[in-house]
């Protein structure tokens, strides 16, 4: 773990999200989905740092999705091609598989789905078509790994907000896109879609999840009811995201026994659900 | 009134000799307190430093004059549920709650790396009853760390904590009992800034025994949604850190420092070495940087490697020349 300087090597703003892609003269360390960067958000005003998940990662670059929220990211999003901008990583556990996990779906609701997309390259190899941000559509999958399948449930209030579909289907067997109000794929929440999917015999392996509060509990419950192995990452507040200060715990009953205060910064961000008191 | 003008001037062009002979050497940051040398006058504060770990992995924190540990309690503690922190404008609100290992596995897990740092340890001792604070303080008195910080000041814990902090009484009857116990360790008496008057609670540590005291703790405030009309914190209420209490800091260690003739260290949203500087023309011989490390895990190596630079512009020779000197 180390503080790097970046440059931001391009923008990209789409609706309310914006992607940066952040380049460095240092070798980069290797990173995996769910691994997260603490971001210094430029100026005095905002003194908390930022954590944003990776959604890609190479040598020379990382790639972050971001939502605008408050007054961080409205600062973030004043970045501009060529500035300047500090973040210390690699942070926490990541997403990963064990080769047991032959059916993988995947939840993401609304930002979570920005580091959902870095599972199939991080645990499978699989490679991402050159995907533009801008592309909404469902593709035909062009590739199946290892008999692995993949299948992607993303959640969005609506069809302005939806993103990343077509990356998510250059990389997953199915993807079956969510809209609270129903302007764009199934009406619902994307748990909805994996119960059906579920009921209608596809039992995952693995469930990995991101996404708000409401999400990860909907999908715990999933999981318990149906046996089925699940991690999550949630979103937890950080404070100095290098494991000192204590105030991003999270309750997890680490083997089922008493809950114990695991810190999300470097214990997690992503626990088992099972285990997670949500 | 000519001759006390001359004195003066003499004075001056004393000061200027002696300065411009040594303006290329190092400044001295070494500080003896309580009979123990600090490096340099930066300790890293209570609870945002862990164990010293997690930062080892940035910068050698042996070059840290010393480290207060995350606040012990006798009995392992897994701190408040929810969420434990907010920002504010040039701060920020915590609310932990003293989650921590417990003395026992502080003694068997964290000391031995502790130990190995070259650097002075305060054991920062917390406590819901008297006798909890008796009992740690007289296992902590018999190890290998260099002086117990007792935390009468936790505004995070219901039972106790803030209890023994508020009132001069307790205050002086607790720091009595547990200096009973601490032997050969100098025991810092850590204060509140949430109390009528800093002056008493100062004073009525100082008459309970203490070596010195250290502050502030953090000011209780709290922190609400608007849209959801709840409090952001879990425990409703926290503790406000960082460069939004620097000015209620300064003024408590000014005013302690008044009262009582134990030495002072001081601390409240220290970010600089100007921040160092300011703390002790106030009156602390030594400071604790907390808020500043969470913000940036490089803060406290930074601001010593700042406060050479400053101190030789300024042309001080030595550090502890600043303690006290708050000019009319
Ligand atoms: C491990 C992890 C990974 C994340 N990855 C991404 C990502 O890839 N893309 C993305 O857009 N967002 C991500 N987030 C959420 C992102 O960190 C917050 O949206 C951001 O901190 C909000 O900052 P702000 O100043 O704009 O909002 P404010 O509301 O002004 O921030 C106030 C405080 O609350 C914290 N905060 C607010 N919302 C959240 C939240 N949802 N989660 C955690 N802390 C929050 C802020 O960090 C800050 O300390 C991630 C969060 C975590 C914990
Ligand atoms: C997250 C956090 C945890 C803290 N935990 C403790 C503690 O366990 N014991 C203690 O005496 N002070 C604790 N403090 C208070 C600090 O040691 C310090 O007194 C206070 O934060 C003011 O300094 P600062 O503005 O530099 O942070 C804590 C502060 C923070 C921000
Ligand atoms: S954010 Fe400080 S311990 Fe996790």
């Amino acid at each position: 773990m180390q503080e790097y300087k970046f440059t931001i090597n391009s923008k990209f703003i789409l609706k309310d999200v914006f992607e940066l892609k952040l380049t460095c003269d240092e070798p980069l360390p290797s990173m995996i989905a769910g691994q997260f960067v603490h971001i210094k958000v430029p100026g005095d005003e905002v003194l908390l740092r930022r954590p944003f998940c990776l959604y890609r990662w190479d040598k020379k670059s990382i790639s972050l999705l971001i939502q605008v929220v408050g007054k961080g990211t409205q600062r973030l999003a004043k970045l501009k091609k060529g500035d300047t901008v500090y973040g210390i990583m690699p942070i926490g556990n990541g997403f990963k598989l064990k080769p047991s996990h032959k059916k993988i779906a995947l939840v993401g609701g609304g930002i979570g789905v920005a580091p959902l997309l870095m599972i199939p390259k991080s645990c499978l190899g699989r490679e991402q078509d050159t995907v533009k941000l801008t592309e909404n559509m469902i593709v035909p999958v062009k590739q199946t790994i290892k008999g692995t399948e993949i299948r992607s449930y993303l959640g969005f209030t609506t069809k302005a907000k939806t993103i990343l579909s077509t990356g998510f289907s250059s990389v997953s067997e199915k993807v079956i896109i969510t809209t609270d109000d129903g302007t764009y794929g199934i009406k619902g929440y994307p748990t909805d879609a994996l119960k059906a999917d579920i009921e209608a015999g596809f039992i995952p392996d693995v469930i990995l999840c991101c996404g708000n509060h409401n999400l990860t509990k909907a999908v715990q419950k999933i999981c318990i009811e149906h046996n089925i192995e699940g991690y999550m990452s949630g979103e937890e507040r950080m404070g100095c995201g290098v494991g000192a200060c204590l105030v991003c715990t999270c309750a997890v009953k680490v083997g089922g026994g008493q809950a114990k205060h695991l810190r999300a910064c470097v214990d997690g961000p992503v626990f088992n659900i099972a285990e997670v008191v949500l | 009134m000519s001759i006390n003008r001359n004195k003066l001037k003499n004075k001056k062009a004393l000061v200027n000799e002696t300065q411009s002979s040594v303006a290329n050497a190092e400044p001295n940051l070494e500080v003896e307190f309580c009979g123990k040398k600090f490096k340099n006058p930066i300790i890293a504060a209570s609870g945002t430093f862990g164990f010293g770990r997690e930062y080892n992995q940035f910068y050698d924190v042996s070059m840290l004059g010393g480290i207060s540990t995350k606040g012990l309690t006798l009995e392992p503690r897994e701190g408040n549920v929810g969420c434990r922190i907010a920002e504010t404008a040039s701060g920020m609100l915590n609310c932990v709650g003293l989650q921590n290992p417990g003395g026992k596995r502080f003694i068997e897990e964290e000391l031995p790396f502790l130990d190995s740092l070259d650097t002075i340890i305060l054991a920062n001792v917390a406590g819901n009853t008297e006798e909890d604070y008796v009992a740690l303080a007289s296992m902590l008195a018999k190890t290998s760390v260099d002086m117990l910080e007792l935390n009468i000041s936790c505004p995070n814990v219901k039972e106790g904590g803030i209890a023994f902090g508020v009132n001069p009484c307790s205050v002086e009857s607790i720091v009595k009992k547990v200096k009973a116990v601490s032997g050969d360790k100098p025991l810092v008496v850590k204060l509140s800034p949430n109390v009528a008057s800093i002056r008493d609670n100062a004073l009525a540590a100082e008459q309970g025994g203490a070596d010195a005291i250290s502050l502030i703790n953090t000011l209780t405030g709290m922190a609400i949604d608007y849209k959801t009309r709840r409090p952001i914190l879990g425990n409703i209420t926290g503790g406000l850190s960082g460069p939004a209490i620097k000015p209620v800091a300064l003024r408590q260690v000014y005013e302690a420092k008044r009262a009582v003739k134990i030495p002072i260290i001081g601390m409240g949203g220290i970010m600089t070495a100007s921040d160092v500087m300011e703390f002790m023309i106030a009156g602390a011989s030594l400071v604790q940087v907390g808020s500043a490390n969470i913000y940036n895990p490089m803060a406290i190596k930074n601001i010593i490697l700042e406060l050479t630079i400053l101190l030789k512009e300024c042309n001080i020779v030595d550090v502890a020349d600043l303690v006290s000197t708050l000019r009319a």
